[in-house]
C-alpha cells in the first residue's frame, strides 16, 4: 500500500475542470516527479493533496486514512508539507519567526530549528532580517525550511527552481539526499524534465488535466516523454 | 423606460405593460386613498428610492456607504433653504436640492474613495456626523432646533389633498425615474465595467477598466437621487432638523436593512425588502427594542444562509427576472490567471 | 493661559481612554482584516458587564476590571466562531453588514435589559479627585490612571503581538492566512482568539469608560467612530499608533472646545479628516500592510 494515493482525482475551478480522473502515488523514500507544460494541473494536483484550492472529487488517501474533504491544518498535522509556488513567504515575519511557523502542525521529529540551520547556514546568520529582505535563492531555502519544520512524512515542492539561478538551484537539489535520508517521501513539480528525471524514481506527466504518462524514469525514454508532451505529433 | 424594458428577454413586453399598469394604477391612488394612505405611501416610494440608490452602489458597485443620511439631510437641508429662504418654487428646488447633494459628494468621494472598503464605510459615516455638527451650528438654519417650511411653501403645492396628492406623483416619479436609471446605467457598458469592477478589481482593471472615474460617476448620482428624496421626504414632513435629517439608524440602517433583505445586486430587492419592511413595522414597531432586535437578526440571517435575499431565493426557485441585468461578468474561459 | 494648559492636559489624559477604544478596533483590523461596525456597542457592552460586576453585584470596581475582559473573550471567541467566521473571505460586504445588524442588536438587548437610563459605576472619589502639574494646572487622577491602563495594555499587545507563539501566529495569519493553514494553523481558532482579545481590550475600555462618564445603551456609536479616527490618525497597523492617535485626538478636540464649546466633537472629526487629505497612511504608519 502506498503512502500516499490518489485515485480519480477530478477538480473544478467553477465551472472550469482543472484534472480529470488523475490517479497518482508515492511511497515513503521515493521522489515522484510530477511533469508537464504550463496549466496542465501539476499545481491543482499538489494543493489537493494537502485540501486546499480547487473543488476536488476522487479518492486521496494517506496512510490509509482518506484525507479529501479534511481542511489544510488537519492534512498539515496528519505530515504532508508544501513548498508553495512562488514561495508565499509571511512578509511581516523574520527569518526565524517564519522558520517557526512550521511549528504550528505540532509534529515534533527530527526537523528542529538547529536543524534546519544546519542544513542552510546562511538562514542562520540573517534569522532575524525580515523574509522578505533575502535573495530568491534564501527566500527558497526559507520556504523549504519552513515545510521541513513541520516535519512531514511527505514534502510537496512546487517549481523549487523557479526564477532562481542554475546554481542555486543545484545547491537547493543538493540537499534532496540529506532529506530523503530521513526517510520522507518528495513530490516535486519541475518544467526542467531533465533534472526531474535525474532525481525522480518516478515520473507522472500531466496535459490538460490527464495523466497522459506515467513510470519509472529508466522506463520512459526522452522521446515519449517529448511525444506525451506534444500529443497529437505522435 | 416601456420600450428599454420590451427589448430585454422573452417577456419583456408583457413585464413592461404589467410594470406600466401598476404605475398607472398607483398614479391613481390620490382618487381613492385618504391622506394618511398617500402619506404613507409617498414615504415608502421614498425609501424604496434610497434602497434603490443604496444598492446600485453597495450591490452592483462595490461602494458601501454607511453615510448616505449625510445626502439625505443635505438634500433636505438645501430644498428648505432654497424653497423656504429663498423663495424658488418646489419643482426647481427639488432638483437643486439633489444638486447640492451631488456637489458636497465630489470632493467626499475624491477624499474617501482612496480608503480601503471597510474604512471607507465608517468614514462616510463620520462624514454624516460633521455635516449634522456643522447644521446644528448654522443658526441661519436654526441650529440644533432646525427649522419648519414656510407655511407659503406648503400653500404653494394646493390645498392640503392636493399636496399630498402632488407629493406622491414627485416621490412616484422619483422612484421611477430611480430605477430606470439603475437599470439602464447597469445595461451600459460603464454599469458592465462596474460589475466586472465589483466582481474583480484586478481584471477589470487589467480589461482597461477605470475603477476610480466609474466609481465617482455612479456615486454622484446616487447621491443626486438620493438628495431629492430627502427633500421629498422631508417635505412631506414640513419641518427639519439635524438630528432628524441626519439619522443613521432612519436613513442607513433601514435602507441597508431593506435592500439585505430584498436582495442585494438584484434591482428587484428592494422593492420587495421596501414592502416587508414596512409590513414588519407595522406588525412589531410597538414592540420596541424587540422589534430592532428581530430586524437585526433578521438581516445577519439573510446574509449567512441566503446572501442574495427574498428576491435572490425566489430568482433561484423560479428563474424570474423582471430587471434582466447580468449581475455576474463572466470572464471567458482564457482569462483565467 | 493656565485655562489653557489645563485643556491640554486634559485633552491628551483623555487620548488614553480613546487609545483604549481603539485597541480592539485594530486587533480586529490587523488579523482579519475586517472593521467591525459593533465595536463601539462592544465596548458599551463591556460597561454595562462592568457595571453589573461592580455595581449591582456589589464587587467593586478591581474585580469588574478583571470579570467584564474575561466574558467580554469569551463572548468575542464564541462571536468568531459561531458567526463571523463564516464571513471571511474576500467580499467585505458581509462582515460589514452582518456587524452593523450586530450593533443593532446589541443595542436594543441592552435597552430591553438596562432600559436607556444613565448609568455609572461610582469610584469613591478618585474620579473628582486630581494631580497638581504646575501651578494652576492639573489633570484628573483617574485620567492619569487611565492612561497608565492603556499604556500597559498596549504594551502588553505589543509583546504578545511580537513575542509570543501566538502572536507570531496572529501576525502570520494575517499576512496570508491560507499558507499558514497549509502549515497546520487552525485559523478559526486562531481567528476566534483575535477576536476574543479585541472583546477583552472591550471589555477593559467599557469599564474605564464606565467610572470616567455615564453612558446609556445607545452610547456605542460615538465611540466606534472615535476608535476609528484613532487608529486612523495613528497608522492602521501601528499598535502604538493607538496611543499617539488617541492623544492626538484628544488634544484636537480640546482645542476645538476651547475655541467654542460646541465644536470639541467637531474639531476631533475635521482632524480625522485632514490628516486622511494629507497623510493617508497616518502620521505613524509603519511602512508595512
Ligand atoms: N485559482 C484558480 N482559479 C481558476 N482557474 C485556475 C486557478 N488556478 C489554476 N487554474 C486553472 O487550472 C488549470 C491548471 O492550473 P495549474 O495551476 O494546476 O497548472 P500548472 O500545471 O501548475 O501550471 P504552471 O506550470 O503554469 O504552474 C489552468 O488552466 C489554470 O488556468
Ligand atoms: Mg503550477
Amino acid at each position: 500500500m502506498s503512502l500516499l494515493s490518489v485515485q480519480s482525482l477530478t477538480a473544478h475551478y467553477g465551472d472550469m475542470q482543472a484534472l480529470y480522473g488523475v490517479d497518482f502515488g508515492i511511497d515513503a523514500g521515493q521522489v515522484a516527479a510530477v511533469i508537464g507544460p504550463n496549466g496542465a494541473g501539476k499545481t491543482t494536483l499538489m494543493r489537493a493533496m494537502l485540501g486546499a484550492g480547487a473543488r476536488t472529487a476522487g479518492r486521496i488517501e494517506f496512510a490509509g486514512q482518506p484525507i479529501l474533504g479534511l481542511p489544510p491544518e488537519a492534512i498539515a498535522a496528519l505530515g504532508i508539507a508544501m513548498v508553495p509556488e512562488g514561495r508565499r513567504l509571511f512578509a511581516s515575519l523574520s527569518v526565524e519567526e517564519n522558520l517557526r511557523m512550521g511549528e504550528s502542525a505540532g509534529r515534533k521529529g527530527v526537523w528542529t530549528l538547529a536543524r534546519v540551520f544546519d542544513l542552510f547556514p546562511i538562514l542562520k546568520e540573517r534569522r532575524h532580517r525580515p523574509a522578505t529582505a533575502l535573495s530568491g535563492g534564501q527566500q527558497q531555502m526559507v520556504a523549504v525550511g519552513r515545510a521541513l519544520m513541520t516535519n512531514p512524512k511527505i514534502l510537496l515542492c512546487d517549481e523549487l527552481s523557479l526564477g532562481l539561478s542554475p546554481l542555486v538551484v543545484e545547491d537547493i537539489y543538493a540537499l534532496f539526499p540529506a532529506i530523503l535520508a530521513e526517510g520522507m517521501a518528495l513530490v516535486i513539480v519541475e518544467q526542467d524534465v531533465g533534472r526531474a528525471l535525474k532525481v525522480a524514481t518516478s515520473v507522472t506527466c500531466l496535459m490538460e488535466g490527464r495523466v497522459v504518462l506515467q513510470g519509472a524514469p529508466g522506463d520512459l525514454s526522452v522521446d515519449r516523454i517529448a511525444q506525451a508532451y506534444f500529443g497529437a505529433a505522435a | 423606460m416601456g420600450a428599454t424594458i420590451s427589448r430585454s428577454g422573452p417577456h419583456g413586453p408583457k413585464i413592461a405593460l404589467a410594470g406600466a399598469a401598476v404605475v398607472l394604477i398607483l398614479a391613481a391612488l390620490p382618487a381613492f386613498a385618504d391622506r394618511a394612505t398617500l402619506r404613507l405611501a409617498t414615504e415608502m416610494a421614498g425609501y424604496l428610492t434610497l434602497a434603490v440608490m443604496w444598492n446600485l452602489l453597495a450591490g452592483y458597485a462595490g461602494v458601501m456607504s454607511i453615510g448616505q443620511q449625510v445626502f439625505v439631510g443635505l438634500g433636505g437641508y438645501a430644498f428648505f433653504v432654497v424653497a423656504g429662504l429663498w423663495g424658488v418654487p418646489v419643482f426647481a428646488a427639488l432638483p437643486l436640492a439633489g444638486a447640492f447633494a451631488a456637489f458636497i459628494a465630489l470632493p467626499i468621494a475624491l477624499i474617501l474613495f482612496r480608503l480601503n472598503g471597510a474604512y471607507f464605510a465608517v468614514a462616510t459615516w463620520v462624514v454624516a456626523e460633521i455635516a449634522a455638527l456643522v447644521i446644528a451650528q448654522t443658526y441661519a438654519v436654526g441650529g440644533g432646533a432646525g427649522m419648519s417650511l414656510p407655511t407659503q411653501v406648503a400653500k404653494s403645492l394646493g390645498n392640503n389633498d392636493q399636496r399630498s396628492a402632488l407629493i406622491w406623483w414627485l416621490a412616484l416619479a422619483l422612484c421611477c425615474i430611480a430605477a430606470g436609471l439603475a437599470y439602464l446605467w447597469m445595461r451600459s457598458p460603464r454599469g458592465l465595467a462596474l460589475m466586472a469592477m465589483r466582481d474583480d478589481e484586478i481584471a477589470a482593471a487589467g480589461l482597461g477598466v477605470s475603477t476610480t472615474r466609474n466609481r465617482i460617476m455612479v456615486y454622484l448620482i446616487a447621491t443626486f437621487i438620493t438628495g431629492i428624496a430627502g427633500a421629498i421626504l422631508f417635505l412631506v414632513k414640513l419641518r427639519i432638523s439635524p438630528s432628524a435629517a441626519f439619522d443613521v439608524n432612519e436613513w442607513t440602517a433601514s435602507i441597508i436593512f431593506i435592500v439585505v433583505i430584498g436582495g442585494l445586486g438584484y434591482l428587484e430587492g428592494p422593492l420587495l425588502g421596501v414592502l416587508l419592511f414596512f409590513a414588519l413595522r407595522a406588525l412589531l414597531a410597538g414592540f420596541g427594542p424587540w422589534y430592532l432586535i428581530a430586524l437585526g437578526a433578521l438581516a445577519i440571517a439573510t446574509m449567512l444562509f441566503a446572501p442574495g435575499g427574498l428576491w435572490g431565493l425566489i430568482h433561484r426557485r423560479f428563474g424570474w427576472e423582471i430587471f434582466p441585468v447580468r449581475r455576474r461578468v463572466i470572464l471567458t474561459n482564457g482569462e483565467t490567471p | 493661559m493656565t485655562e489653557f494648559l489645563n485643556l491640554l492636559a486634559q485633552g491628551a489624559t483623555i487620548g488614553g481612554l480613546y487609545a483604549l477604544f481603539a485597541a480592539g478596533l485594530s486587533i480586529v483590523f490587523g488579523i482579519l482584516r475586517l472593521v467591525n461596525l459593533a465595536h463601539g456597542d462592544m465596548i458599551i457592552l463591556g460597561a454595562f458587564t462592568g457595571h453589573v460586576v461592580a455595581t449591582a453585584m456589589g464587587l467593586g470596581f478591581i474585580p469588574a476590571l478583571i470579570i467584564a475582559p474575561l466574558l467580554m473573550g469569551a463572548f468575542g471567541y464564541a462571536l468568531q466562531r459561531l458567526l463571523l467566521n463564516r464571513l471571511i473571505g474576500k467580499d467585505i460586504l458581509p462582515p460589514l453588514l452582518v456587524t452593523f445588524g450586530l450593533s443593532m442588536m446589541i443595542q436594543n438587548a441592552l435597552l430591553l435589559v438596562f432600559t436607556a437610563d444613565t448609568q455609572k459605576i461610582a469610584l469613591g472619589g478618585i474620579e473628582t479627585a486630581s494631580v497638581p502639574l504646575l501651578p494652576g494646572v492639573a489633570v484628573g487622577s483617574y485620567a492619569l490612571i487611565v492612561l497608565a491602563v492603556a499604556v500597559v495594555v498596549i504594551g502588553g499587545l505589543h509583546l504578545l503581538l511580537m513575542r509570543t507563539a501566538l502572536g507570531r501566529t496572529f501576525r502570520a495569519t494575517a499576512d496570508d492566512a491560507e499558507t499558514a493553514r497549509q502549515l497546520g494553523v487552525r485559523t478559526p481558532h486562531v481567528f476566534g482568539l483575535a477576536t476574543a482579545l479585541a472583546l477583552a481590550a472591550c471589555g477593559i475600555a467599557g469599564v474605564m469608560l464606565a467610572v470616567w462618564t455615564s453612558f446609556t445603551p445607545l452610547a456605542g456609536s460615538t465611540r466606534l467612530l472615535i476608535a476609528f479616527e484613532v487608529i486612523v490618525i495613528g497608522g492602521i497597523g501601528s499598535i502604538w499608533g493607538t496611543l499617539l492617535g488617541g492623544i492626538l485626538l484628544g488634544l484636537a478636540q480640546a482645542i476645538g472646545g476651547w475655541i467654542n464649546p460646541e465644536w470639541q466633537m467637531l474639531a476631533g472629526h475635521i482632524a480625522f479628516l485632514a490628516v486622511l487629505v494629507l497623510m493617508p497612511g497616518g502620521l505613524f504608519a509603519q511602512g508595512r500592510r
